[in-house]
């Protein structure tokens, strides 16, 4: 399913965060969302779900745009795997990933067999299997992280939004979420945008780069034909060396100092 | 947790709940036996005697109007906790059951029936605890500590407001019903009111029950709620008049009766675990058997003189009060 932003404006009292963003996440790619601090990556992100309310433009969803949606449905064809998520009450994994079924479950029955089935499944697809009794504050932020994303997955979405998911993982764990997104986004009728600081990853796995900058999109594209060294040094306001990694053939960004004018 | 498998949890709660209540229509300054009572209530016995009168004329209504108190406050404990995401949110504790009893005091004093009062109640609690929550919120919701301290102001508010309408009373009478229905007790309850509002409050606690997997979802917070597909301003409207209509009944009743709705939420989660389908039922049960419990000690334990269930809730709400503070500090400071 398609999900679009058309001049997105957004801001937090008199200040703009987002000034006229427009972008579209295309059936079957990894949109990768970068930019430096405060450029507005998780605003727009969330613009995208319908959390937080335009100032100006429109998000659209499908054919339809986002206020015309009923936050059920959304639910049902969006999901959003959020940075963090604090329960009140220690709840186990099972119920926590579970309530990714809230939307699909009847209004007030709460789950059925076939909801349970579906818990079921994303468990094993994210290796919770074995965590699935534990409490969900007893977790590692790895092991969250995944049970964050099986609860997402749990919606059955065709569209998943990631907000900065590899952010204090270790490495092994950063590549595991990295092919997760890449393998969902590839499924029929799915696409997936994911929000990340670390460029390299971005420009391995991602099909296409916006690079949001102080409210802009200021370039977007396949990774190679975006990732530049003016770029860097505009954006992100360092000198920096790009390489081609000879073991994965994509770009690698070295950062070699502060930029004398940002 | 599906039905099937909280059925038989359920099913237990229940028979422990029926063999306290057999238990407490037997014991008293006159005992009768458990055998009698039985026979009593399924209408075997020979229909005239002291020992049926006083089983069900007197300590019926009382017992039914201590079961519906406790699962009233329990239920009403388990809504403000999911809606505050707060283990410390209790009627009591935020000031709805002030507010609440404030409004009964106001029915009196203007001179209104008993179910007006209780709607007076009813208004009272919600308007109380809408002035918490509007004071407290901020944009990431209700800061807990805001919330508490909120409350504990208005709750103060409002016992002032008690104390200048007894103040205002002129007549004795009049102010010593406003006394005694404060005190926090069960000797003055009569079928007349019980007859109706015990039914209503089962039906309230089943509303709340339909609405189980909502207080899951909500209890994430808005943002992961709403992200999830919930519409938590209405659903978030609809439990904070569940609790304010449970707490005001409950109020009607017995009074303002301290800590059942923060410690049974409390027991009950570690019986049966966070999950509002199975924790919902038990702090019902849990909080009628509570009171039920202790309106027992209360009419026995200083014979023939009958101590204030107010203040015996409150001598055994606080210290597990303070366990449950205790253990978080400590759970904090591990963290």
């Amino acid at each position: 399913m398609k999900l679009a932003a058309h001049e997105v404006r957004c801001g937090y009292g008199a200040q703009d965060v987002l000034r006229g963003v427009s972008l579209e996440l295309r059936e079957g790619e990894l949109y990768g969302l970068v930019g430096p601090n405060g450029a507005g990556k998780s605003t727009l992100l969330r613009c995208l779900y319908g959390a937080q309310p335009l100032s100006g433009g429109e998000v659209v969803l499908g054919e339809r745009p986002l206020p015309r949606w009923g936050r059920r449905a959304i639910a049902r064809v969006l999901g959003v795997v959020p940075q963090r998520s604090n329960p009140a009450f220690p709840v186990a994994v099972r119920h926590f990933v579970g309530m990714g079924r809230f939307a699909r479950e009847p209004l007030l029955g709460g789950p059925t067999r076939e909801d349970e089935r579906a818990v079921d499944a994303c468990l094993a697809e994210l290796g919770l299997v074995a965590l699935a009794d534990r409490a969900v504050d007893e977790l590692s932020g790895g092991e969250f992280r995944r049970v964050l994303i099986a609860q997402a997955l749990a919606q059955e979405p065709a569209v998943l939004l990631f907000d900065e998911p590899v952010q204090q993982l270790d490495l092994k764990h950063q590549l595991e979420v990295m092919e997760f997104a890449r393998a969902f986004a590839r499924r029929a009728g799915a696409s997936a945008l994911i929000v990340l600081h670390d460029l390299g990853l971005a420009a391995r796995y991602c099909d296409r780069l916006g690079v949001l900058h102080a409210g802009h999109l200021v370039a977007e594209g396949p990774p190679d034909a975006t990732l530049t060294v003016e770029l860097l040094r505009r954006v992100w306001g360092v000198e920096a060396s790009l390489e081609r990694s000879p073991a994965t053939g994509a770009l690698h960004v070295v950062p070699l100092r502060e930029a004398r004018d940002a | 947790m599906p039905l099937r498998r909280r059925a038989p949890l359920l099913a237990l709660g229940l028979a422990v709940v029926l063999a306290a209540l057999v238990v407490s229509l037997g014991v008293g300054v006159i005992d009768v036996p458990f055998g009698e009572v039985l026979a009593i209530l399924g209408g075997r016995d020979d229909g005239a005697s002291l020992h049926r009168t006083l089983v069900l004329d007197m300590r019926l209504p009382r017992a039914v109007g201590a079961l519906t108190v406790g699962a009233a406050l329990g239920a009403a404990g388990v809504l403000l906790q999911a809606l505050l995401r707060d283990a410390l949110a209790s009627p009591t504790i935020i000031g709805t059951a002030q507010a609440s009893g404030f409004g009964r005091v106001l029915g009196v004093f203007v001179g209104l029936g008993y179910a007006g009062s209780v709607g007076l109640s009813f208004v009272m609690a919600l308007a109380g605890t809408l002035l918490v929550l509007a004071t407290s919120r901020s944009r990431r919701g209700f800061p807990a500590q805001t919330v508490l301290l909120t409350g504990v102001n208005v709750g103060m508010l409002f016992a002032a407001l008690i104390g200048l309408l007894q103040y205002l009373s002129r007549d004795e009478g009049q102010l010593s019903r406003m006394v005694l229905m404060l005190l926090g007790g069960l000797w003055q309850v009569t079928w007349a009111p019980l007859a109706w509002i015990a039914p209503l409050a089962a039906v309230l606690v089943a509303a709340a029950l339909l609405l189980a997997r909502h207080l899951d979802l909500l209890s994430l917070g808005e943002e992961d709620a709403r992200r999830l597909g919930q519409h938590t301003q209405s659903v978030g409207t609809l439990v904070l008049v569940l609790a304010c209509a449970l707490t005001s009944l409950a109020v009607s009743i017995a009074g303002v009766i301290a800590f059942v709705g923060l410690v049974v939420p409390h027991a009950a989660r570690r019986l049966v675990g966070p999950v509002h389908a199975a924790l919902l039922p038990a702090s019902a049960l849990l909080g009628g058997l509570l009171v039920l419990a202790t309106d027992c000690v209360a009419r026995t334990a200083a014979q023939p003189n009958e101590l204030p269930l107010g203040v015996l809730t409150s001598l055994i709400g606080v210290p597990c009060f303070l366990a449950v503070l205790h253990s978080m500090a400590r759970k904090g400071a591990a963290r």
